[in-house]
C-alpha cells in the first residue's frame, strides 16, 4: 500500500506523522479499553460455563460503554480521611504513563511517493527515537506511583497494603522484566523498537522468540511471566484480591477516578503487550513473506489480542499466588535465570561472530591519534 | 535530534489533559450529597478503628532497596548490551570476559543476600535464617495451620523453660 502524494496541499505528511501516530494510540487505547473488558468478560464466561453480559446491546456488547457513562455521572465521593491533593492526583499520575508509554511502540509502516519518485518506507512511531525502549520502561515504572499514592492517601488499612503489596510487587518483577527486555536489545543492538522490529524481518523464523533456541523462547516465557505481574493481573492480582484487601488501592476511589485506575490497568496491559510483540514476535511485521500483502498494524493488532487472549485465559485458569511464593519467583528463580540466560545468549553471540579476516578497524581508529603525534615530531 | 521528541511531550501533554478533564468531569457532573456514614473509611461497614497512618512491615522498605541495587545493575548492562551486539570478535570476547567480571561480583551479592534470608517473606523462613549454619537450598518448612501450630508454640515454650528456670516467668507471660 502506497500512499501517492507525501503532501496533503500545503502539510508535509512525514512531519505530521507522529502527530498522526500519537492521535491513533491514544484514540485506540481510550475506545478499545470498553471492547477489552466485554472481550475478557465474554471470553471468561464461556471458559467458566455461563451466560456472561447479554442485556444492553448485541451480546452485551454496549455494557461497558454504559457502565462507563453510568461511572461518570456517579457521585464523586470524598472521604473524610483522606489526603484530599494527593487523593486527586494519584489517578491522574496512574493514567499518565500508561497513555503516554506507547510512544515509542511501531506499531505499522506507512510507504510515501516521494517528491522524486522514490518510495520510502516510515514507520508509524511517535517518537522515533534511540532510547525507544528505555522510555517505555521508565514509564512503567512511573506507574506505580499512582498506585501507592493512591494506596496511602486514601487513609484506609486495605489501600494501604493493597497500594504496599502493588510496588513490592511491581519493582521486583521489573528487573526479571528489564534483564528480558536486555536480551533482546542483545540479540538486536539497539534499543530503538523500530530497529529490534526490523531485525525481525521476512518469516517468523527470525522472530527473537526462535532466536538462539531455546535460550530465546525460556527468555520470551520470562518476558510474558513478568508482563503479567507487572501489571497487577491474575494469578499476580494480590494488590486488589478482592476475598482479602476489599478492592485493594482503589477502595476508597468512586466514579471516574475508580474507571480511571481500570482504564490505567488495560493501557498498561495494551503497552506491555505491545512491548512483548515487537520485541520477541516480530512486531509489524508478517509471519510468512507471502502474507506481506496485509498492512502492519493488521498483524501488530492479531499479535496484541492474541496476547490479550493469553491474560484472560491465565486469569480464567489460574488461582491467586500466596504472596511469599510471588516473591520467591520473582526474585529466587526469574531474577538469576534472566541473567544466566542473558550471558548465555552472549557467549552464544560471540561463538556465531566470524573471526576478522583483516586488519582490526577498532585498533586503526585508537592508533590514528598516535600516528598523528608521531607526524607532528 | 531533538525533534524527534517533541511529538513525545506532546503526547504527554495530550494525555495530562485527558487524565485532568475526566477527574474533573466527573467531579462536576456527579451529583453532591454526603453524609456521614458516606463518607467514613470503608472497613467492610464496621465503624472503623483509628487510622491507616500505622507502621507496616519492614519488608517492603528491604525490597525497595534491594530494588535499587539491582535495578543499577541492569541499567549498567544496558550500554552494554547495545555496544556487544555491534562489534566484532576480539572485543566480543574481551566485552564478554569484563561483563562476566561484573555478574560474578553481582553474584556473589545475590548470594549473599539469599543466604541472610532477605528474599525469605513469611516468618517460618526468617526464624531460620537467622542460624548461620543455614544451606541455601533447603526445602520450605511445611505450613502449619491453626490449632496445629499454636500447640507447637506452646510445646517449644515449656521446653525451653525447662532448660532455663530463671526465665520462667518471662517466657509464660510471652505465650
Amino acid at each position: 500500500m502506497i500512499i501517492p502524494n507525501y503532501r496533503l496541499g500545503p502539510i508535509d505528511l512525514v512531519t505530521l506523522l507522529p502527530y498522526i501516530a500519537m492521535l491513533c494510540i491514544i484514540g485506540f487505547i481510550l475506545a478499545i479499553v470498553p471492547l477489552l473488558i466485554w472481550i475478557e468478560r465474554v471470553v471468561i464466561s464461556l471458559m467458566q460455563d455461563r451466560i456472561g453480559p447479554n442485556r444492553v446491546g448485541p451480546r452485551g456488547l454496549l455494557q461497558t460503554i454504559a457502565d462507563g457513562i453510568k461511572l461518570f455521572f456517579k457521585e464523586d465521593i470524598q472521604p473524610r480521611a483522606v489526603d484530599v491533593r494527593i487523593y486527586y492526583l494519584a489517578p491522574v499520575l496512574a493514567m499518565i504513563p500508561a497513555l503516554t508509554a506507547g510512544a515509542t511502540l511501531p506499531f505499522s509502516t506507512v510507504r510515501f511517493r516521494m517528491e522524486d519518485g522514490s518510495v520510502q518506507t516510515f514507520p508509524m512511531v511517535v517518537g522515533n527515537v534511540n532510547i525507544g525502549i528505555l522510555f517505555i520502561l521508565a514509564m512503567a515504572s512511573l506507574q506505580v506511583y499512582g498506585i501507592i499514592l493512591a494506596g496511602w492517601s486514601s487513609n484506609n488499612k486495605y489501600s494501604l497494603l493493597g497500594g504496599l503489596r502493588a510496588s513490592a510487587q511491581v519493582i521486583s518483577y521489573e528487573l526479571a522484566m528489564s534483564l528480558a527486555i536486555l536480551s533482546a536489545v542483545l540479540m538486536s543492538g539497539s534499543l530503538n523498537l523500530v530497529h529490534v522490529v526490523e531485525a525481525q524481518m521476512n518469516g517468523f523464523w527470525n522472530w527473537n522468540l526462535f532466536a538462539y533456541p531455546p535460550l530465546g523462547f525460556i527468555i520470551t516465557v520470562i518476558y510474558l511471566i513478568s508482563m503479567v505481574a507487572e501489571t497487577n493481573r491474575a494469578p499476580f492480582d494480590l494488590p486488589e484480591a478482592e476475598s482479602e484487601l476489599i478492592a485493594g488501592f482503589h477502595t476508597e476511589y468512586s466514579s471516574m477516578k475508580f474507571a480511571m485506575f481500570f482504564m490505567g490497568e488495560y493501557a498498561s496491559m495494551l503497552v506491555v503487550s505491545g512491548v512483548a510483540v515487537s520485541l520477541w514476535f516480530g512486531g509489524w511485521t508478517s509471519p510468512l513473506p507471502l502474507l506481506d500483502f496485509i498492512p502492519g498494524f493488521i498483524w501488530f493488532l492479531v499479535k496484541l489480542f492474541a496476547l490479550f487472549f493469553v491474560y484472560v485465559w491465565l486469569r480464567a485458569s489460574l488461582p491467586r499466588l500466596r504472596y511469599d511464593a510471588l516473591m520467591n519467583l520473582g526474585w529466587k528463580r526469574m531474577l538469576p535465570t534472566a541473567l544466566v540466560i542473558l550471558f548465555l545468549i552472549a557467549c552464544w553471540n560471540t561463538l556465531r561472530t566470524p573471526q576478522a579476516q583483516d586488519a582490526n578497524p577498532v585498533s586503526e581508529i585508537t592508533m590514528a591519534p598516535a600516528r598523528a603525534a608521531e607526524g607532528e615530531r | 535530534m531533538l525533534n524527534d521528541y517533541l511529538p513525545v511531550l506532546v503526547m504527554m501533554a495530550v494525555a495530562t489533559v485527558i487524565a485532568v478533564g475526566m477527574v474533573v468531569g466527573s467531579y462536576l457532573l456527579g451529583p453532591k450529597k454526603p453524609s456521614r456514614f458516606k463518607q467514613s473509611s470503608y472497613e467492610c461497614g464496621m465503624t472503623p478503628v483509628g487510622t491507616a497512618r500505622e507502621r507496616f512491615p519492614i519488608k517492603f522498605y528491604l525490597i525497595a532497596m534491594l530494588f535499587i541495587i539491582f535495578d543499577i545493575e541492569t541499567i549498567f548492562l544496558y550500554p552494554w548490551a547495545v555496544t556487544f551486539a555491534g562489534s566484532e570478535r576480539a572485543v566480543k570476547l574481551f566485552n564478554l570476559a569484563e561483563m562476566a567480571i561484573f555478574v560474578g561480583i553481582l553474584f556473589v551479592g545475590y548470594f549473599y543476600i539469599l543466604w541472610k534470608g532477605a528474599f525469605d517473606w513469611d516468618e517460618g523462613q526468617r526464624e531460620d535464617a537467622e542460624q548461620p549454619s543455614r544451606k541455601i537450598f533447603e526445602p520450605r518448612a511445611p505450613i502449619r495451620f491453626g490449632n496445629e501450630s499454636s500447640g507447637e508454640v506452646r510445646l517449644k515454650a515449656a521446653a525451653d523453660v525447662s532448660s532455663s528456670p530463671t526465665e520462667e516467668s518471662s517466657r509464660l507471660t510471652h505465650v
